[in-house]
C-alpha cells in the first residue's frame, strides 16, 4: 500500500499534536438556550471547587502542626517548619541515607516544588550543585505561563550525595511541596541475584552435557535449553543493571516557579482571608478572560442564532398582523 | 494517580503500574484500538499487549506524556493486528477508508519514495503540521492518528460533516504538495 509509510509516520508525530487532538472534545458550544443552565452549573462547580478544599484546609490548619499539612501521599512543608526542625520525614531520610551505605537496596525518589523571585539565580545554584555532587540532568524544560516561568527537571544524583544536594536546593528557594519515596527492593534484588547464580550454574552444567552429547537430536535439545537459559540470564542481568542504576542514582523531580512574591503557608485567618480575596479576584479576571475567549470562539454561531431568532420573530409578527387585518 | 508516579512504578518494576495504567488510560487506549479493529475482543487483546509493551519499554524509556506514549503503542499494535486481519478479509472500517483517502491523495501516477528514511518522514510530517491551522491539524490527527470517523470528528468539533471533509481534503492536498516538493512523493 502506498500510504502505509505515511500512516506509520503519522503514528509517531509529536506528542503535543496527539494530545491536542485528544483534548479537542472539551470545547462545547454555548447557545443562549442553555446559557442559563451552563451558568448555574458553572456557579455550582465554582462553589464546590473553592469552598470544599477551603473547609478541609481550615480543618487541617486548626490541627496544630504549624505549616505541615499531611496528605495521603506526601506532605507540604514551609520554611518556618523547616527552620524549627519540624520536618517529619527527615529522620526517615537520614536513615535512608544511612541504609544506602549498608547492604539494603533502596531506590530513593524525591519531588520538590520551589518558588523563587529570581529563576536565573536558582538555575545557577542548581547547576553548581549538579557539578559539585556529580549529578546529571536527565530531562529539563522551561515553560512560560502568563508572567511566570516554570523550570522542570529530572535530576539523577549519586545516592550518597542525595541528602546534601537536597538540603542545598531546599535552601535556595521557598519550598512549597516536598515528597520523598524510598522503595526497599532488597528482597526482589536478592531473589534475582540468586536466580542469576543458579542459572549460571545451570549454564555450566548444560555446557558439559553439550560436550558429551552423542547425536544430533541430543545436541539440538541441549542447544534449545542453553538458549533459553541464556535468554533468562540476559533478562535478569538487564533488570539488575536497571536496579543498580536506580539504587546508585536517586531521582529528584524539581519544579521551580518564578513568582512575584512567596506563598505563605503558615497564615493567620485574616491573612488567608485577604489572600483568598486577592486570589479570588485574579481567578475571576482569568475566568472572565476564558469566557470572552469562548464567546469569541463561538461568535459566528451566536450571530447566526440571533439573526435566525430575529428573523423568526419578524415572520411571526408579519403573519400575526396579516391575520389581524383579515 | 499522577503520571510521573505511574512511571516511577514501572521503573520500580511494580505490577501496580499496570493496574494504575488500566484505571487511568484503559478507556483511552481501548477507544484507539476499537477505532482500528472494530471488534471488542480484538481491542481488549490489543489493550493487554499495550500494557505489556509499556512494561517492556519503561524502563529504559521515561515518557513525557504517558497518555500519548500509550496511545502510540496501542495504535502500532492495533494496526499490526488490523493488517493481519485485513490480509484475510479486505475492506471495511475507518482504517481502510483512511488508507484509501491518503492513497488517492498521493495519486495513481505517484508513489512514496523508498529512499526516505522513517525518521525523516516523521520529521517532515511534524514540520508540515506546524504549517496548517490549529483546527485543520486537530481534525487531521483525529482522522489519521486516532482513525475517528467523519461523524465522530464532526460531533467532537461541533462542525458539519461537510466542513470536516473539506478540512481533511484541504490538509491532504497541502500535505501532497509539501511531500512532492521534498521528493517524498515521486
Amino acid at each position: 500500500m502506498k500510504a502505509e509509510k505515511i500512516i506509520n509516520a503519522i503514528g509517531e508525530i509529536e506528542d503535543e499534536y496527539v494530545e491536542e487532538a485528544h483534548k479537542a472534545n472539551k470545547k462545547k458550544i454555548i447557545t443562549w438556550a442553555n446559557f442559563g443552565k451552563f451558568s448555574l452549573a458553572a456557579m455550582c462547580l465554582i462553589l464546590v471547587i473553592t469552598i470544599i478544599p477551603n473547609i478541609f484546609h481550615s480543618y487541617n490548619a486548626s490541627g496544630g502542626d504549624k505549616g505541615i499539612v499531611y496528605e495521603s501521599e506526601g506532605y507540604y512543608v514551609n520554611d518556618k517548619a523547616m527552620s524549627n526542625g519540624i520536618v517529619a520525614d527527615e529522620s526517615k531520610a537520614e536513615s535512608a541515607g544511612l541504609d544506602l551505605t549498608v547492604n539494603k537496596k533502596l531506590i530513593v525518589t524525591g519531588n520538590i516544588n520551589l518558588e523563587t523571585l529570581e529563576l536565573d539565580k536558582i538555575l545557577g545554584q542548581i547547576g553548581d550543585n549538579i557539578s559539585q555532587y556529580g549529578a546529571y540532568i536527565q530531562d529539563s524544560s522551561i515553560n512560560t505561563s502568563g508572567y511566570r516561568r516554570i523550570y522542570e527537571a529530572i535530576i539523577r544524583i549519586p545516592a550518597d550525595n542525595y541528602q546534601d544536594f537536597l538540603n542545598n536546593i531546599k535552601g535556595s528557594g521557598n519550598v512549597t511541596y516536598y515528597h520523598e519515596n524510598t522503595k526497599d527492593i532488597t528482597d526482589t534484588y536478592t531473589n534475582l541475584d540468586a536466580k542469576l547464580t543458579s542459572l549460571k550454574a545451570q549454564e555450566t552444567k548444560v555446557l558439559e552435557f553439550y560436550k558429551e552429547a552423542e547425536n544430533i537430536s541430543d545436541l539440538m535439545a541441549i542447544e534449545e535449553r542453553l538458549s533459553n537459559i541464556r535468554y533468562e540470564i540476559d533478562y535478569i542481568e538487564t533488570q539488575l543493571k536497571n536496579y543498580d542504576l536506580q539504587i546508585s542514582y536517586s531521582t529528584l523531580y524539581i519544579t521551580v516557579t518564578e513568582t512575584k512574591e512567596y506563598t505563605e503557608t503558615s497564615e493567620s485567618f485574616f491573612t488567608r482571608l485577604g489572600n483568598s480575596f486577592v486570589n479570588g479576584w485574579h481567578n475571576f479576571i482569568d475566568g472572565i478572560g476564558d469566557f470572552v475567549v469562548d464567546v469569541v470562539y463561538n461568535i459566528w454561531t451566536i450571530i447566526i442564532i440571533v439573526l435566525l431568532g430575529f428573523g423568526a420573530y419578524k415572520l411571526y409578527k408579519h403573519i400575526k398582523n396579516k391575520r389581524n387585518k383579515k | 494517580m499522577e503520571d510521573y508516579k505511574i512511571v516511577d512504578l514501572y521503573w520500580q518494576r511494580d505490577e501496580e503500574a499496570i493496574k494504575q495504567t488500566a484505571n487511568k488510560y484503559g478507556n483511552y487506549c481501548y477507544s484507539i484500538a476499537y477505532n482500528i479493529l472494530s471488534n471488542n475482543e480484538d481491542a481488549q487483546e490489543c489493550l493487554n499487549d499495550t500494557y505489556l509493551g509499556a512494561w517492556n519499554a519503561i524502563p529504559p524509556h521515561r515518557p513525557k506524556i504517558l497518555a500519548t506514549f500509550l496511545g502510540k503503542i496501542t495504535r502500532r499494535i492495533a494496526l499490526n493486528k488490523w493488517r493481519i486481519k485485513d490480509a484475510k478479509k479486505r475492506g471495511g472500517g475507518e482504517v481502510a477508508l483512511s488508507f484509501d483517502e491518503l492513497e488517492q491523495c498521493i495519486g495513481d501516477n505517484n508513489s512514496v519514495s523508498e529512499e526516505v528514511a522513517e525518521q525523516e518522514l516523521i520529521d517532515m510530517i511534524n514540520d508540515f503540521l506546524k504549517t496548517v491551522s490549529e483546527s485543520d491539524r486537530k481534525i487531521f490527527v483525529c482522522r489519521y492518528f486516532y482513525f475517528e470517523s467523519i461523524e465522530e470528528i464532526a460531533l467532537r468539533f461541533i462542525f458539519t460533516q461537510s466542513k470536516v471533509k473539506m478540512s481533511l481534503k484541504r490538509t491532504r492536498d497541502k500535505l501532497k504538495d509539501y511531500l512532492l516538493k521534498r521528493g517524498v512523493i515521486v
